[in-house]
């Protein structure tokens, strides 16, 4: 049972394409004007491509699908990269060209996640705790850059235009309508998704102590589990309804209270067993070594009394186990199905 | 008075390394070279310095103390030209080894006929000259003359010394004279069967006089580089995996001999009988040893086989004599078990006084090497702070001291539960490159005060864990300054595929001899190294200690830690003010009856009275009682009840003892210990001082 997740890293990356239909009017019919036409036209492709990309990634239920216009998208970058490698300098000024390149560049990596070509890993792999949060700090930086190379190539087309003196004005298509509605909703289900995200890694680190038996894991990642629903839950009360559509918040923290509630009342029921079941092996171990004469009655007593505390302990314990894998199913499932709505609900199809 | 420098350990009745069979026939020396050429943190390099280093290493460590050699030997040994292609002994064109081994017999030979003459006759035990104790490098007798001398000293010593063992064993005590006169025929027979047996131990090795000196060989080629790297034959390996295992009946330990001959134990098996006893340490030195209520046999002198045969013979019981690291000898009964799997053998007492302060001791960090996934020691210490919970400590004493260390991953894990998240150390390979080892578990298992006990004993695995909880003010560290051990070892089979394909290697797999090699050194998240500076505790405590115990920094060729530019952030506890502590302990410690017996102990150890022994009868035997250190009135008055706490076992493991009688006897050992032991009094009342200072 895994929380589903829409394709966000590449929709992330969309805010960043200049989303603007760029109108070049010319004052005179001179050659620069064909060259800024040449390096920014192609923009236009790409423009339509993400949406289709964004599209299928929220209304699609074929993985295919999705797959096919990412690497569409993916395919007409690397046109763009290479018809724009082909293009000289302008009168020897290449800037406009060199931050073209720079920023596609980085759009191309960020949209097939080679975060390694643009972020320095082994830092990013050092601040954070595993490689969820790397992945997620990578992205987060990767991102980063791909806005500040999209404002340098958006700055580099003004300064060209002034340079030659071309008027550039800003008119937002439909499309690009679109696509900030659709990039909108997707942010604030990608924020409402990191608050629940630290505890559902964190409660699987728990599980996988649960399964070794190591008490100290065990106990480390129950502590921790229990603070990070806590913080979340403060974090999730500040946020906001989207658009009077309150249904992420509500799913989010029933899940919050779900862990909470593991942490601080089911796991410990499983401690409890773990460390009587441990007290109780070396008992045995020592009763079975006692010879019959020694096996005095108060020390029968004893025994039996510890096999009854284990007994208890261990139907406690089965049951607990159960409740929590029933409950943490049918959350999983709620969460999923209450995003796929809200995708579906939000962004334009 | 005629003064005679004789190059003694005192002691230790061994004087020079003895034949431990730890060839390394099928190792191929050119193979290991590339290894370490190619692994070694240092990077060697061959240089001309370097290699007379190593022939002079070669030699000290065939003869540490001069009863062999003459100067003129080592003269023209060292003159000998060796250059850094002909290095393997196997290159017939290193004249220098064909040379040394040539000389080493024939000085071995003459040597025994030497002894047989020295021992015929009654020396004069009325002339005043003395032995010295001397830990310098080797000074090597002028002429044959002054090599008679020197064993002449050492036969008187060793007989002396055999006379005053049956003085001290007789309640009656007659003069010491008596006793010589009685015993000094046979004490003098047995001192020189003992030179003798050294010497056959070399000359007739099983294995062959020559691997065992290319043993000595290689290893002043590898420890030229760092004092923790070493080859280590099949034939070794094999025994210490068998003596570690899980399927056989063992005393659950494993020795090995040192470079001054002693017989040192190198692990000691988690649960297994020797760790249940309490008798034994890593580090212990074993000094004799009887089966089944037979004689106690000396084992200096003895080869390796004949020593493991004595101990892990057909006998199930034995008992041992050792020297414990800080000077007391002991002795002790083992029993052999078949080692189960069971590695649930660690518990925790309650100091209970003013406030309830949990203690639980860790000797070692061990982990289960050859089963991947099983628990290790931290999981162990995470249970047993759970029991502490229970019984509702106000404080935890985590007590590290003479815990040579083990697994780092362990170290890191048992720091890890007490710190929430983030760096705990950086790593530095030979290539300069960092690697930052984070906490392996987010959150704690215990958050209340602790105190880490640490002393010069704690080593590597120990200080790690100490030097990560400083780092982060999580811990108050208290004992003394800690061993300086920051590098990190690997064992790589010498095989020339491991140069090509370096995978994880099973020990059991053991067809080949293995290289112990230095691959890195440990930083802290603030880019500080401990390696030869140790971890400086905040609150000292003196305890007594032996003045010959080593540290990293006064070991030949100790690894210097280069300065590195990297640190890693780490979110510290707030700061408390532990200058204040340790003022207060300061003064306790000046008032403290039991410390200025301690510090007078130390004294007497180190004082120039115990630096020689007169070898005149009506001297010799006060003087040798200050040497050999016998625990007088001034032990039993640091060995007191302490008046601020008692011991007792948490309530879990009371209601268990109640049935497991094992359990109850091995508790009462430790509750009377725990109660007695001066350093852990006065940590308990630090650790109250503190839980004021923080609360």
């Amino acid at each position: 049972m895994t929380v589903k997740k829409k394709a966000i890293s590449a929709i992330i990356a969309l805010i960043a394409v200049p989303m603007m239909c760029l109108n070049v009017f010319p004052q005179t019919a001179d050659a620069p004007v064909d060259y800024l036409e040449a390096v920014i036209k192609p923009s236009d492709i790409l423009l339509r491509q993400s949406w289709e990309y964004m599209s299928a990634a929220s209304h699609s239920k074929n993985p295919k699908t999705i797959e096919n216009t990412r690497i569409s998208l993916v395919k007409s970058i690397s046109d763009y990269i290479e018809t724009v490698k082909k293009m000289k300098s302008y009168k020897n000024d290449d800037a406009l060209r060199q931050s073209a390149l720079k920023y596609l560049n980085i759009l191309l990596n960020v949209t097939k996640h080679d975060y390694e070509k643009i972020v320095d890993m082994k830092e990013v792999s050092e601040q954070s705790y595993d490689s969820f949060e790397a992945y997620i700090l990578a992205q987060k930086k990767a991102n980063d850059r791909l806005e500040e190379s999209s404002e340098i190539f958006t700055n580099a087309q003004k300064s060209f235009a002034a340079k030659y003196k071309i008027i550039l004005t800003f008119t937002e298509s439909d499309l690009a309508k679109k696509i900030k509605k659709g990039s909108d909703a997707i942010d604030y289900y990608n924020k409402i998704h990191l608050i629940l995200f630290k505890s559902l890694k964190q409660e699987a680190y728990l599980i996988e102590a649960n399964k070794t038996g190591d008490i100290g894991k065990i106990e480390q990642n129950r502590k921790t589990l229990s603070k990070y629903a806590s913080d979340c839950l403060k974090k999730l009360s500040q946020e906001k309804k989207y658009d009077s559509d309150g249904s992420l918040i509500e799913k989010c923290k029933e899940m919050l209270q779900f862990y909470k509630s593991e942490a601080d009342e089911k796991t410990p029921v499983i401690v409890e067993y773990v460390m009587l079941n441990e007290s109780f092996e070396k008992t045995k171990k020592a009763f079975d070594l006692l010879s019959d004469s020694d096996k005095t009655q108060e020390k029968v007593d004893r025994f039996n009394e510890k096999v009854k505390e284990l007994n208890a302990a261990v139907n406690k314990s089965n049951s607990v186990i159960n409740e929590l894998n029933g409950k943490r199913n049918q959350f999983v499932d709620d969460w999923n199905n209450c995003m796929a709505e809200f995708v579906e609900r939000h962004v334009p199809n | 008075m005629k003064r005679l420098l004789i190059l003694l350990s005192f002691c230790v009745p061994v004087v020079f390394f003895s034949g431990e069979n730890n060839s390394v026939s099928g190792a191929d020396t050119p193979v290991a070279l590339e290894l370490l050429r190619k692994y070694h943190f240092s990077g060697l390099v061959f240089d001309s310095d370097k290699i007379s280093e190593i022939k002079r290493d070669f030699i000290t460590n065939l003869d540490d103390h001069g009863f062999f050699f003459l100067k003129s030997d080592v003269d023209e040994l060292l003159s000998v030209s060796l250059s850094e292609n002909d290095l393997p002994y196997t290159n017939s064109r290193n004249a220098f080894f064909q040379k040394s081994i040539r000389t080493y017999k024939t000085r071995l030979t003459e040597t025994l006929r030497l002894i047989n003459e020295l021992c015929a006759k009654s020396p004069d035990y009325t002339v005043d000259e003395s032995v010295s104790k001397y830990d310098g490098p080797p000074v090597y007798p002028a002429d044959e003359r002054r090599k008679r001398l020197r064993w002449s000293s050492l036969i008187k010593f060793d007989t002396l010394s055999g006379v005053y063992e049956k003085y001290s064993e007789d309640k009656e005590k007659k003069p010491f004279k008596e006793y010589l006169q009685q015993y000094e025929a046979s004490a003098r027979s047995d001192a020189g069967k003992r030179s003798r047996q050294r010497i056959s131990s070399i000359l007739d090795n099983t294995e062959g006089f020559e691997n065992y000196i290319s043993q000595i060989y290689v290893n002043a080629l590898v420890m030229r580089f760092d004092p923790h790297s070493m080859v280590l034959s099949a034939k070794f390996m094999k025994r210490f995996v068998s003596d570690l295992s899980s399927q056989t009946q063992s005393f659950g330990f494993a020795f090995n001999r040192d470079r001054s001959g002693d017989i040192v134990v190198e692990r000691i098996i988690p649960g297994g009988p020797a760790w249940k006893s309490g008798v034994l340490s890593n580090g212990d030195k074993i000094q004799a040893v009887s089966s089944s209520g037979s004689a106690m046999i000396d084992l200096s002198g003895r080869s390796f086989n004949e020593v493991y045969d004595l101990i892990n013979g057909k006998s199930n019981k034995i008992t041992v004599k050792i020297k414990k690291k800080n000077g007391r000898i002991v002795t002790g009964k083992l029993v052999k078990q078949k080692m189960s799997g069971d590695n649930k053998i660690m518990t925790s007492y309650l100091l209970d006084g003013k406030k309830k302060i949990g203690y639980i001791g860790l000797p070692a960090f061990y982990t289960d090497w050859d089963t991947p996934g099983q628990l290790g020691c931290a999981n162990d210490v995470a249970r047993e702070i759970i029991k502490l919970q229970r019984d509702k400590i106000d404080g935890l004493i985590l007590d590290l001291r003479d815990n040579s260390g083990g697994s780092v991953s362990e170290a890191l894990n048992l720091a890890g539960l007490f710190i929430d998240e983030g760096p705990m150390m950086i790593t530095v390979n030979k290539q300069g490159e960092t690697a930052v080892i984070k906490d392996p578990s987010r959150g704690t298992v215990y958050d209340g005060p602790l105190t880490v006990l640490i002393n010069s004993q704690s080593a590597s695995a120990s200080e790690l864990t100490a030097a990560i909880l400083k780092d982060y003010n999580r811990a108050l560290i208290a004992g003394s300054r800690s061993f300086g051990k920051a590098s990190m070892q690997e064992v790589v089979p010498v095989k020339r595929s491991v140069l090509t394909n370096p995978g994880q290697v099973s020990l059991k797999q053991v067809d080949s001899d293995f290289l112990k090699l230095t691959v890195s050194i440990l930083y802290s998240a603030s880019g500080e190294s401990f390696q030869k500076s140790g971890v400086v505790p905040h609150v000292e405590i003196p305890e007594i200690s032996d003045p010959d115990s080593e540290r990293e920094d006064n070991q030949k060729y100790s690894i210097i830690p280069p300065k590195i530019n990297k640190t890693a952030k780490i979110e510290k506890l707030d700061d408390f003010n532990a200058a204040s502590l340790a003022k207060k302990s300061r003064s306790r410690i000046s008032d403290s009856a039991r410390f200025e017996a301690i510090r007078k102990i130390n004294d007497d150890r180190k004082s120039e009275a115990a630096q020689s022994c007169s070898l005149n009868a009506d001297k010799f035997a006060a003087d040798f009682k200050r040497i050999i250190f016998t625990e007088g009135d001034l032990y039993k008055s640091v060995f007191a009840k302490a008046d601020d706490y008692s011991a007792k076992l948490n309530s879990q493991d009371t209601e268990l003892s109640q049935i497991d009688s094992y359990l109850k006897d091995v508790s009462a050992d430790k509750i009377s210990s725990l109660n007695e032991d001066a350093v852990v009094d006065e940590t308990y009342r630090i650790t109250l001082d503190y839980i004021n200072l923080i609360k």
